[in-house]
């Protein structure tokens, strides 16, 4: 193994704790048009399904348009002001942007300003995809019957989940 | 390097819609995933004695703690990145065996050694156990399958054994 490549490792490793830190406590930035992305997508999607999508620091607000009536049936849009919201960790799909950071600054070269944009470009679809169908998974699974009704997938999502 | 990318993509899409399958999963991801539980459960016995291997679950007799090893948590993943990107790169069969080879022995010891840190981290904190599973391991498990690609290809002989017949214009590797 060449020297350059156990610097790079070296470097990679070293750097990696700094980048995973600044990921963290940037997150409610980073994750900002990530989330705004999945909001208009899924309002477009599936409409009337959710109200909105807000970041708490690094969670994600889920607020549904379901709610539980007196008897405990699910129904859109709530009948009363109480919403099912639901708290998600975008995190889980955005850890590669500590490592795609750690390992551009292992790298020697110039115009790594430039190569980090297009990395989280090129990432951004990647997170847009699994923030839209998270979101569409916990209102599959955690609403109920209530939402594929709603959204009008009920015959698909049935045939799907059958044996 | 524009080949590269797209037969990396393409062998990527293709195993990861062959490891989803039902089949797949019931006759070579699950039964893995039990085997990787059992070893697991064995290298630590070797130094604690209160560690017993269920199944898919390792289990602290004496607090109760236990981890799962899901699909997800068997290295698979990382082992289809590499094994697209091997495929991808123009080299002699051997050598792309080879590569396999010393890719699944260091990833999947990687993942072990994953195991067991989870195992006792969950015991230790719940926070430094989420951040360990959810974030760090993720990165260090595709920095390893990562690393493996650059000392195979730095271990390829540049002329001879690699596949220029396919593409004239690869260039040579230099790490």
């Amino acid at each position: 193994m060449g020297r350059p490549l156990q610097r790079f490792m070296l470097g990679v490793l070293l750097i990696l704790p700094l980048t995973f830190g600044v990921w963290y406590l940037t997150a409610a930035y980073h994750l900002a048009p990530v989330t705004l992305l999945a909001e208009k997508t899924l309002h477009l999607i599936v409409p009337g399904a959710l109200q909105w999508l807000k970041l708490d620091g690094h969670i994600l607000v889920v607020a549904s348009n379901f709610g539980a009536d007196t008897t405990g049936q699910i129904l859109s849009p709530p009948p009363g002001p109480d919403l099912l919201g639901f708290h998600l960790n975008p995190l889980i799909y955005s850890y590669s942007l500590p490592l795609l950071l750690a390992l551009i600054l292992a790298t020697p070269g110039q115009e790594r300003g430039q190569k980090l944009l297009w990395g989280i470009l090129l990432l951004l679809p990647t997170e847009w995809f699994s923030m839209v169908f998270s979101v569409m998974k916990t209102l599959t699974f955690d609403v109920g019957a209530a939402f594929p009704a709603a959204a009008g997938f009920d015959a698909a999502l049935e045939w799907m989940l059958s044996p | 390097m524009i080949r590269f990318l797209l037969l990396f993509l393409l062998a990527q899409a293709l195993l990861f819609g062959i490891e989803i399958l039902q089949p797949v999963q019931q006759a070579v991801i699950l039964p893995w995933t039990a085997l990787l539980a059992s070893l697991g459960g064995w290298l630590m016995s070797f130094f604690d004695s209160d560690v017993l291997a269920q199944g898919k679950l390792i289990i602290s007799q004496s607090s109760g703690f236990a981890v799962s090893i899901e699909p997800g948590c068997n290295g698979v993943e990382a082992m289809i990145v590499l094994l697209a990107a091997i495929i991808a790169f123009p080299a002699a069969l051997s050598y792309k065996l080879w590569g396999l080879f010393w890719g699944f022995v260091a990833i999947q010891g990687m993942n072990l050694l994953r195991i067991v840190s989870l195992f006792y981290l969950g015991q230790w904190d719940r926070v430094w156990f989420d951040w360990a599973h959810l974030y760090i391991w993720q990165a260090l498990i595709m920095l390893d399958a990562l690393i493996v690609f650059l000392i195979w290809i730095r271990y390829l002989p540049r002329d001879g054994a690699i596949d220029r017949g396919q593409n004239p214009d690869v260039p040579e590797a230099s790490i």
